[in-house]
C-alpha cells in the first residue's frame, strides 16, 4: 500500500509531558478525531468557544452543541479561550485543555501510518474544495488583514513563550496565520516522514473590528506520496 | 490501520469522475480508482499501475523504455524520455476526512536538473487548469530517494 493513512488526534489530558504513544488509534490521554466514512458517520467538529458572558464552558466535557458566544473586544484582538472536539458519536464535547496561545507542545497531533514524501502542510480553507479563502475567519478585517486562525508547529518543541502569533515566529516558519496555500505551517520541517506523529498547537483570535459572521472553515493537510 | 477513501462528499462518482459541490466552488475530480501509470520496457512488455491509493510505483522495476499515464477520463499523458523517473501524488485531506486529489507529479531526471510534469486531476470554477492539463516546471533540487526508477535511455 503506497498511500499513507493519517490519524488526527488531540490531547484530552492536562499534562503537556505526554507524547502520543499509539499507532493511529486512541491512546490515553490522546483521543482520535472521528472523520467522515463511506458508511455515513458524521465527523467530529473542532470548536473554539468562550470569552462570553459566562466566560467558559465546563471542562473536561461540555454538553453537546453548547457554545459560549465570544464577545468582540473593544480594542485589539481577543484570543478565544477554549477548544473542544465535538463528538457526534458520543454526543458530547471534549475539551482540549492544552490548546491556545501558550508554550504547550503535545496539543494536537497527526499520526502518519506509512510514508509521506514531502512535508505535511497544515492549511485552512473555506471548505473541502480547498480552493478559496474568502470567508471572514480567513480573510481577516481592515485592522487585522490576515486569518484569525493562528497555528504553530510543535513537533520538535513548544513555542518559546506565550506571545506567539501566526506571524513568522522567531525568524523561522514554525508559525503562521492559516490561509490557504500561501500561508500555512510545515508540520515536519523535513522532506519525508515515516510512521511518526507530528504535533501542532493553534488558537483563534477575534479582532475588535470583526463583523458578526458565521463561517466553518476547514483545517486540512496537504502532502505527497509515492 | 484501515484505509478510508475520503470520497463520501463526492457526488455522482462514475467511471470517469465525480463532483464536489460547496458554498464557494464546484469541483470535478477524476475517479482515483481508475487512474494509473503504464511503464513500457524495451522488450515491449508493459507494467500497469493500480490506482491513486495503491499506485504500485514502489514495486515497479527499473529499465523503463517509456512512461505514460491513463486518467479515468480516458486521457493518456505521455511523459518524455528521461534518465530516471519518480512519481508523486498530491492530495489534501481535511480534518473531517474529506479528500481531494490535486495532481500526479512525475519528476524526470536529466544530467543536472529535474523537470517536473504536474498532471492536473481536478478542475473547478476558479482555477484555469482542467483535468489532464500538464504543467511543466524545472525543479531547483534533485530529491534523494530510493523511488527513482531508471530508464533504458
Amino acid at each position: 500500500m503506497s498511500e499513507p493513512i493519517l490519524s488526527f488526534l488531540y490531547n484530552h489530558g492536562s499534562s503537556d509531558a505526554t507524547p502520543y504513544g499509539g499507532n493511529g488509534g486512541a491512546s490515553a490521554p490522546w483521543q482520535l478525531i472521528s472523520v467522515t466514512t463511506s458508511g455515513g458517520a458524521t465527523p467530529d467538529t473542532l470548536v473554539f468557544t468562550g470569552g462570553g458572558i459566562n466566560a467558559f464552558l465546563p471542562t473536561p466535557t461540555a454538553t453537546y452543541g453548547a457554545r459560549e458566544a465570544t464577545i468582540r473586544p473593544l480594542v485589539d484582538a481577543l484570543t478565544i479561550p477554549q477548544a473542544y472536539i465535538e463528538s457526534e458519536a458520543d454526543v458530547i464535547m471534549y475539551n482540549v485543555p492544552l490548546a491556545g496561545k501558550n508554550t504547550n507542545r503535545y496539543v494536537f497531533g497527526v499520526y502518519i501510518d506509512g510514508e509521506i514524501t514531502s512535508d505535511l502542510y497544515l492549511e485552512a480553507w473555506d471548505d473541502n474544495s480547498f480552493s478559496t479563502t474568502t470567508s471572514p475567519a480567513l480573510a481577516g478585517t481592515s485592522a487585522y488583514p490576515y486569518s484569525m486562525i493562528n497555528a504553530i508547529r510543535t513537533t520538535d518543541e513548544g513555542a518559546d513563550d506565550d506571545t506567539w502569533t501566526g506571524a513568522t515566529y522567531s525568524g523561522t516558519s514554525r508559525s503562521n496565520y492559516l490561509k490557504g496555500y500561501d500561508s500555512r505551517v510545515r508540520l515536519a520541517g523535513d522532506d519525508s516522514t515515516i510512521n511518526s506523529t507530528l504535533y501542532y498547537n493553534m488558537y483563534v483570535s477575534l479582532p475588535y473590528d470583526a463583523a458578526l459572521f458565521h463561517g466553518t472553515p476547514v483545517i486540512s493537510f496537504r502532502y505527497l506520496y509515492v | 490501520m484501515k484505509r478510508r477513501d475520503g470520497l463520501s462528499k463526492i457526488r455522482d462518482l462514475d467511471a470517469n469522475s465525480g463532483s464536489l459541490y460547496t458554498k464557494y466552488n464546484t469541483v470535478r475530480m477524476v475517479n482515483p480508482y481508475r487512474c494509473h501509470f503504464i511503464a513500457v520496457y524495451p522488450d515491449g512488455k508493459k507494467t500497469k499501475g493500480k490506482n491513486l491509493y495503491d499506485t504500485g510505483w514502489k514495486e515497479l522495476r527499473d529499465g523503463i523504455s517509456s512512461l505514460h499515464y491513463r486518467l479515468s477520463t480516458g486521457q493518456i499523458i505521455n511523459i518524455p524520455k528521461f534518465k530516471a523517473y519518480m512519481h508523486l501524488v498530491e492530495v489534501s485531506e481535511s480534518i473531517d476526512g474529506s479528500r481531494l486529489f490535486h495532481s500526479i507529479n512525475i519528476k524526470g531526471l536529466l544530467d543536472n536538473k529535474v523537470i517536473n510534469y504536474k498532471i492536473i486531476l481536478k478542475q473547478d470554477n476558479i482555477s484555469k487548469y482542467k483535468i489532464g492539463d500538464v504543467i511543466v516546471t524545472e525543479d531547483s533540487k534533485v530529491i534523494k530517494s530510493s523511488y527513482w526508477k531508471s530508464s533504458s535511455f
